[in-house]
């Protein structure tokens, strides 16, 4: 496994598997590669499994999770579904069948109420996503770096800081949370822009 | 109240609720227009209470933009003046949580609230929207949260009605980068429920409404797509 700082976040590449999500965060401390980072993109060239204990601790991480491959085919939807982001070089239509096994809460969290409606009835309307619900986004060879610059441009540490906890705590809390860290983050921001 | 009646203009037709925005410069949000917004959506609670025959409300504005958003320069000097407010009370301010309410409560009545959106629809114009059930899209719409842009963020419900409507990968996308998109995107994230014609979307609104009302299920704002869904596939002339 090896660990490469970049600008805003952090590339895992070279995972055999997720054992190392439990000690990740200290990992990062250790070896300063936290400071300053919002987003960790990890990057799998094959199929994968998680225990639960590594899905708990993924949801648990406070930054925003980006799994990128080359290609997801063959992969399970129910592990892709446990990072925020997922990206690859090739679309990912899943299986028709797992519009019956998988998770609909986590569905829905994730690609919003029009994708789900539409991902849960697949299987009988017999007519599959165009863009496979959204749930991979296409990037050029190795974009994942393009579309993260993208995603960071423009702003401050604290202000990028504060928008990624308020995202994320939507997936940690929920939108209540996230509808509260919203409103706190706002002042915090003009407070900030007050003391300049 | 006379810029109340300016900026706003609310009509009944067979038990449906417009409120058409029609404020200077495409609709852009001043504290004016904002205070006059909180006062017509509480005006609207109101009525929404009193009767149960309201059909749905649809929203939009009157020119060729539904909101460019709000005034940036005098949002930020209002708000720092409220620093001194959170510094004795340690607490939001009372002004921006009645805002905030008015944004949030439009998902939530027992009808369903329509926007219908064209040109810029962008910052708390696009909060507006995002806020309500259902949201019509013309072609010329040009949608977004550009707040990260401009040292802030979307405070009124941007990032965590975003997340609940288009999920939290494209929120995201959408908040982070405050890039702008158009109406075929805001159809693929599912941040736009129905893409529609020029000059369509406030005639759609209406037999949407329509057909929700005359529906066996009752309506409730978690279920809204599945209306639209099946207003898509069963619906008159569309």
């Amino acid at each position: 496994m090896n660990i490469t700082k970049k600008t805003n976040y952090v590339i895992i590449d070279g995972i055999d598997d997720f054992s190392f999500i439990p000690g990740l965060i200290g990992e990062l401390k250790n070896t300063g590669s936290d400071e300053g980072v919002y987003a960790i993109v990890f990057n799998v060239c094959r199929e994968f499994s998680l225990t639960s204990v590594q899905k708990e601790k993924l949801l648990e991480l406070p930054y925003i999770t980006v799994l990128y491959s080359s290609d997801f085919s063959g992969m399970s939807l129910e592990n892709m579904m446990f990072f925020d982001i997922r990206m690859s070089e090739r679309p990912f239509l899943p299986q028709s069948s797992e519009s019956e096994t998988a998770d609909m809460a986590r569905f829905e969290m994730l690609f919003g109420r029009k994708r789900t409606y539409e991902f849960k009835n697949s299987a009988c309307s017999g007519e599959p996503s165009a863009d496979g619900y959204g749930i991979v986004k296409v990037v050029p060879e190795n974009g994942y770096e393009a579309y993260m610059d993208r995603l960071f441009k423009e702003k401050s540490e604290s202000q990028t800081d504060i928008i990624t906890k308020a995202l994320i705590s939507f997936r940690q809390r929920g939108k209540q949370a996230c509808s509260d860290e919203e409103s706190a983050g706002f002042y915090n921001l003009i407070k900030e822009r007050a003391g300049e | 109240m006379i810029e109340n009646e300016i900026f706003f203009k609310t009509e009944e037709r067979e038990n449906i609720l417009f409120l058409e925005m029609n404020a200077p410069e495409n609709n852009l949000m001043t504290d004016v227009f904002l205070k006059s917004f909180v006062n017509k959506v509480e005006e609207i609670s109101r009525l929404a209470k009193e009767r149960n025959d309201i059909k749905g409300l649809i929203i939009y504005g009157s020119g060729r933009h539904f909101s460019v958003g709000a005034d940036v320069p005098s949002l930020i000097s209002r708000t720092g003046d409220e620093l001194e407010e959170i510094a004795k009370t340690g607490d939001i301010p009372q002004g921006f949580r009645r805002q905030k309410s008015a944004f949030t409560c439009l998902d939530s009545f027992d009808f369903p609230v329509v926007s219908v959106v064209k040109g810029f629809c962008i910052g708390s114009g696009c909060e507006i929207a995002i806020n309500t059930n259902i949201r019509i899209c013309e072609p010329t719409a040009r949608l977004g949260q550009p707040e990260s842009t401009f040292g802030i963020l979307p405070a009124l419900g941007g990032i965590a009605q975003t997340a609940q409507v288009c999920g939290l990968s494209e929120a995201i996308d959408i908040v982070l980068s405050g890039d702008l998109f158009n109406s075929a995107r805001a159809y693929d994230t599912g941040w736009a429920d129905i893409v529609c014609e020029k000059k369509q979307g406030i005639d759609i609104a209406v037999k949407l409404i329509q057909f929700i009302d005359r529906h066996e299920k009752a309506f409730l704002p978690e279920n809204a797509y599945e209306f639209v869904a099946d207003f898509l596939k069963n619906g008159d002339n569309v």
